[in-house]
């Protein structure tokens, strides 16, 4: 048939049609442009702000739980409340023999008292942390200069320090590389073995920095704390569940150290796959929020092509009478409506599909250029699926747009369509 | 090739009833030239839309080359218009943002087996069977009323049509221009299609082989 998208004459038709009418189709084109421009540009503020948010958890294992003893507030077996739970190298020992679940368990122990770091002439006051390497799985550290805590230095508790670069910057000078250098810390001397730096952290980003990490066996002889453990960091094995993983840990650390069961602040537990996941949950919200704003938008701008396309059957009464009188179906003259409104939303609606991706990709692009980190900002993105969505919104929209007029249309009346003036 | 018999069209006009055709029946053979007359409200235009399928009647029958086409779908009677009828009026009815050639070309876009270039070519030789050899391109605006005529009958001629129906097409027209519609129109009878002119006008209806005068809706 002659009458299909294809045919050329009909192309000519809407050309003709549109170019008598160029600023009433610029204008109607321009609500779809700006829709579907506004829908990209939400989505991508939207993307910007939760890949923001969630590279604040930077390199921390998802996956991850940090448990810790505390005080008892309960009497339990003859003990008094206020009792600390001092965990030891035995429960490191029970965590990786008894409880399912666990991939790495990283013991951690901080020195709580004031330390003064020296070297040379210049000192500092640093947070002291004996750990092992499988720290380097649940925290984002990476090594800049040298290496990090192995096996042999725990096994033969030697003196070694790996520095953050914060440390570095205080207590040596730019030029010169600490590594292989002696630092006195409250007068034990460690060789430097690393420099580590961290990705973006949630937590104090400065105070990271101005760590020092020493091997565990080395940090509890050294400070005099023998077998001491200052808290557990638990990598999740895949398939369980922190939560699962969380009360076992509890229920072994409560027989273990004589808590009572229902004392649930004498341990401390913190589990980031939880943070993590409501903040997922929060930005499922929000994600659904710009969408609904987005295609409240688009929508505005089809009820705009709808509301033109309208006018234009108005105004084409007696044109469509003709048509009519001369052969055209009532499918020909649907089709040629429809086909309008489709070529305006399509092309208006691609229009700002491309300039809504320039515009997220150039966003993305300006904010990578910039020397420090936006907060909470960062790679806005259109992925493929949301502009094959919107796309998808497009084509439906754009039919819909031109059905309503398109059947007011082939409803008229040849013989009162010819009278109309 | 058309018979009506007792041919019944009602309209409402408000909460009046108005009996465009009551109880019509009439005949017009293959190639006729026919005339049909009458005073304003007699039912003549409605008769010619009748026959165009334009509009639909209430009852009775109307058969043309013995088909039945009371109770034709919408489609149906589009594709009859398109296959069997020439329709021209009084306002010529052109589409002014399009050339000659291309309101022309116009009735051809509805028939499938026309192409592009064929269907050219057919509008440009029907231009010129009219006279309009020099003016194919030129819009509506810029044709006289006479050139705008010619140009809607050859629109009405351009799909082989057998049935040219013409609705007061000199009511708009000088005499002079009214005389050269009047020649065209009986050159295209006297080739052998069947012209049915709605009239006011003596002068056009004497020309014609026979004129049918209608009075409230009925063959007077």
């Amino acid at each position: 048939m002659n009458i299909g998208i294809f045919d050329s004459d009909r192309w000519e038709d809407i050309f003709s049609h549109m170019g008598k009418h160029k600023i009433r189709t610029f204008l109607t084109a321009f609500g779809v442009f700006w829709g579907i421009f506004l829908l990209l540009l939400l989505l991508g503020a939207g993307s910007g702000i939760e890949n923001g948010v969630f590279k604040q958890f930077g390199g921390v294992a998802v996956n991850s739980l940090h448990i810790w003893g505390n005080t008892t507030t309960l009497p339990f077996k003859g003990n008094r409340p206020g009792r600390w739970v001092e965990l030891t190298n035995e429960d490191t020992q029970a965590i990786s023999t008894l409880v399912k679940g666990i991939d790495i368990v990283c013991p951690r122990l901080r020195v709580w008292w004031t330390t003064t770091t020296r070297y040379k002439k210049k000192t500092g006051s640093f947070s002291m942390i004996g750990t092992t390497e499988d720290l380097l799985e649940i925290e984002p550290i990476i090594i800049q200069e040298g290496r990090f805590i192995n096996e042999r230095d725990i096994a033969q508790e030697r003196k070694i320090a790996v520095i953050g670069t914060g440390v570095r910057d205080i207590l040596f000078e730019k030029t010169e590389s600490p590594i292989g250098s002696f630092i006195d810390v409250n007068g034990v001397t460690f060789l430097v073995a690393g420099v580590f730096d961290i990705e973006s952290y949630g937590g104090d980003r400065r105070g990271a920095l101005e760590t020092v990490y020493l091997p565990l066996s080395t940090t509890q002889s050294a400070f005099n704390l023998p077998h001491r453990i200052g808290w557990y960091s638990l990598l999740i094995s895949e398939g369980f569940s922190a939560a699962g993983v969380e009360s076992a840990v509890r229920a072994l650390f409560t027989a273990r150290h004589d808590i009572d069961p229902r004392d649930t602040r004498a341990i401390g537990s913190w589990d980031s796959s939880r943070e993590y996941n409501n903040l997922q949950g929060l930005f499922t919200g929000i994600r659904l929020f710009l969408w609904i704003v987005g295609i409240g938008t688009l929508l505005a701008g089809i009820v705009g092509v709808s509301n033109i396309m309208l006018i234009t059957v108005k105004e084409r009464t007696r044109e469509i009478g003709i048509r009519k009188a001369l052969g055209a179906t009532p499918f020909s003259i649907v089709s040629m409506i429809l086909q309008e409104a489709f070529f305006i939303t399509s092309v208006a609606g691609y229009l700002g599909l491309v300039a809504g991706v320039f515009a997220v990709e150039g966003a993305a692009s300006f904010i990578r250029s910039q020397p420090q980190e936006i907060s909470y900002f960062s790679e806005p993105e259109v992925s493929i699926s949301v502009a094959l969505a919107a796309m998808g919104i497009l084509i439906l929209s754009g039919t819909l747009a031109g059905l309503f007029p398109a059947l007011k249309a082939a409803k008229i009346h040849p013989v009162i369509a010819l009278r109309e003036e | 090739m058309i018979e009506m018999t007792q041919l019944h069209k009602t309209y409402l006009m408000g909460d009046t009833q108005v009996h465009a055709l009551n109880g019509l029946s009439l005949t017009i053979g293959r190639g006729e030239l026919v005339a049909i007359m009458g005073s304003s409200g007699s039912g003549k235009s409605t008769l010619l839309n009748v026959i165009g399928a334009l509009d639909s009647f209430d009852s009775g029958s109307y058969r043309f080359s013995g088909k039945d086409l009371h109770g034709i779908s919408q489609k149906d009677a589009a594709l009859f218009r398109r296959d069997h009828i020439g329709f021209v009026f009084q306002s010529f009815h052109l589409l002014p943002y399009k050339t000659a050639l291309d309101n022309v070309i116009l009735p051809l876009k509805y028939q499938a087996s026309v192409g592009r270039e064929e269907r050219r070519k057919k509008a440009a030789a029907m231009l010129c069977r009219v006279g309009l050899h020099d003016r194919m391109n030129h819009l509506p605006a810029e044709l006289s009323g006479g050139q705008q005529q010619r140009v809607a009958i050859a629109r009405a001629l351009v799909t082989g049509a057998p049935l040219l129906l013409a609705d007061e097409p000199t009511g708009a027209l000088d005499s002079a221009t009214t005389e050269e519609i009047m020649n065209l129109l009986i050159e295209i009878n006297t080739e052998g299609k069947t012209v049915v002119i709605v009239t006011h006008e003596d002068e056009i209806a004497r020309r014609t082989h026979r004129i049918i005068r209608m009075k409230d809706g009925v063959v007077a």
